[in-house]
């Protein structure tokens, strides 16, 4: 499978650079953590993969063919459906809300809806969301935010199997997360010195 | 420590000692009893009034207008009345919502369309309603009048609440939608329609206060062959002052049970085709 090759990525808001002729390669199949500080435009970076932005400069290849699954950094959960309902919303292509939401450890919340599950919870609802999708491409924008450490050691060998058969971005500011999962590091900086 | 005791009456407290004195009274609704005391206290006055004028012209007492009420009851002409006027609102009512809502898509979907339909709307909501049934009178026919004006009266309300409705949809749930390639039909059902299912239900309860009260009037002004509306100028010039009040009281009954209907099937239906009914397959 043909990697993502981002050439010459440039995107401003207004007066502002966010991303400044950014260049880098993720490879398919694979794990890449993106790393950097607050405002570095990690976030533009992946709503320009998700085609959710359309970048100013530069150009993208071996995203054609890839159908993209993602956890944002909020978990925009449907309030009206249940934790299993949310889970398939999407649908199904990667596996049912019910095998992923018990990999959670939330095989016994599966009727709750958001409102009635914790932070925590909701988390991982939205990460059973991205895997029900299934897709080639998964995006993970700060996935572990609200976790505690036990869940996230028990997500991490899921990030782990999944990485094996797809290109997976990981957004984080852990280094620990990056070095537990990442096969790849990219590293991110605020413009005037964005860096590869 | 705080500590905070729930009573019956709608009063929460602290202990003494607690150090902190936090002390709440929500008002009551009147309810039961209340209101039929109230509505015992102004028939009352009315009965007293209408006995110290002493004129069946000025004023009847309300026992004058119960007994009216109950012989023109018993008539198939009271009802040939009140079930075209019925029929007249309704169908203005439901030809306004169904356009209104028809309307608001558009609107929120096309913003050329909002443009065309912005001054429209404005001209319909500043319009007085006796102005509009004075100019509707020259192109429409007296029997369709009703209709018509009902219709102006729930069309801006159900436009603009749908519009806003559609508007104010989640935008991160939108993105969530198009990434993961949601079809039409589900992006209406798990992200538009329970966004506008609260302003379109307060919408549609509101308007058909509005409908009842401008289709009465316009059916005053036009004077059809049947109607509420033709009855009550019937009686205002013939000087029939307890078919006055009578209609009226009729006029005000309707109304009220009306809207309870009209909120109690909304809610009913609202409650059914809320989302998280949905199983699995339609999610």
């Amino acid at each position: 499978m043909e990697p993502i090759i981002l050439s010459g990525i440039s995107k401003s808001f207004g007066d502002k650079i966010v991303l400044r002729d950014f260049s880098a390669t993720f490879p398919n199949p694979g794990l890449t953590a993106i790393m950097g500080s607050s405002g570095a435009g990690k976030t533009t970076l992946i709503r320009i993969l998700l085609r959710l932005t359309t970048p100013d400069a530069g150009t993208i290849s071996g995203l054609d063919s890839l159908t993209p699954s993602v956890v944002f950094q909020e978990n925009r959960l449907f309030p009206q459906l249940t934790a299993l309902q949310n889970a398939e919303v999407a649908g199904t292509k990667g596996g049912s809300g019910k095998y992923w939401l018990t990999r959670m450890g939330l095989g016994d919340s599966l009727s709750l809806k958001p409102d009635s599950l914790s932070g925590g919870m909701q988390r991982r609802v939205a990460i059973a969301r991205a895997l029900c999708y299934g897709g080639n491409f998964l995006v993970l924008d700060e996935p572990f935010k609200g976790l505690d450490i036990e869940t996230r050691a028990s997500i991490l060998p899921i990030f782990r199997e999944v990485k094996r058969e797809k290109a997976v971005l990981l957004i984080t500011h852990d280094p620990e997360e990056a070095e537990a999962l990442a096969d790849h590091l990219v590293r991110i900086e605020p413009y005037p010195s964005n860096t590869r | 420590m705080r500590k905070i005791r729930h009573t019956f009456n709608h009063t929460a407290s602290c202990a003494p000692g607690d150090g902190v004195v936090f002390s709440v009274r929500t008002g009551k609704k009147p309810r039961g009893i209340s209101i039929l005391l109230s509505v015992l206290f102004w028939l009352i006055i009315w009965e007293i009034t209408a006995r110290s004028l002493d004129s069946a012209l000025l004023l009847v007492s309300p026992v004058t207008v119960l007994r009216r009420l109950w012989e023109l009851i018993f008539t198939a002409k009271f009802w040939i009345n009140v079930f075209t006027s019925l029929w007249r609102i309704g169908a203005g009512y439901l030809l306004g919502a169904f356009c209104g809502i028809l309307c608001g898509v558009l609107c929120a979907f096309f913003p050329a369309a909002g443009a065309l339909f912005s001054p429209l709307l404005s001209v319909i909501k500043a319009t007085p309603v006796t102005s509009l049934v004075i100019l509707a009178l020259v192109w429409i026919k007296s029997y369709n009048l009703s209709i018509f004006i009902c219709f102006l009266m729930v069309f801006p309300i159900l436009t603009e609440s749908v519009k806003e409705g559609i508007l104010e949809a989640d935008r991160e749930l939108l993105e969530l939608a198009f990434v993961f390639r949601f079809s039409p039909w589900k992006k209406i059902k798990q992200i538009y329609l329970p966004s506008i299912r609260p302003q379109l239900i307060t919408a549609l309860s509101t308007s058909i206060g509005f409908a009842w009260k401008a289709g009465i009037a316009g059916e005053v002004f036009a004077r059809p062959r049947l109607g509420v509306g033709s009855r009550l100028y019937d009686a205002k010039v013939y000087l029939e002052t307890p078919d006055l009040f009578c209609w009226t009281l009729v006029i005000i009954l309707l109304s009220m049970a009306i809207e309870k209907l009209v909120l109690f099937l909304l809610k009913r239906g609202s409650r059914e085709t809320a989302p998280h009914h949905a199983g699995k397959e339609e999610a």
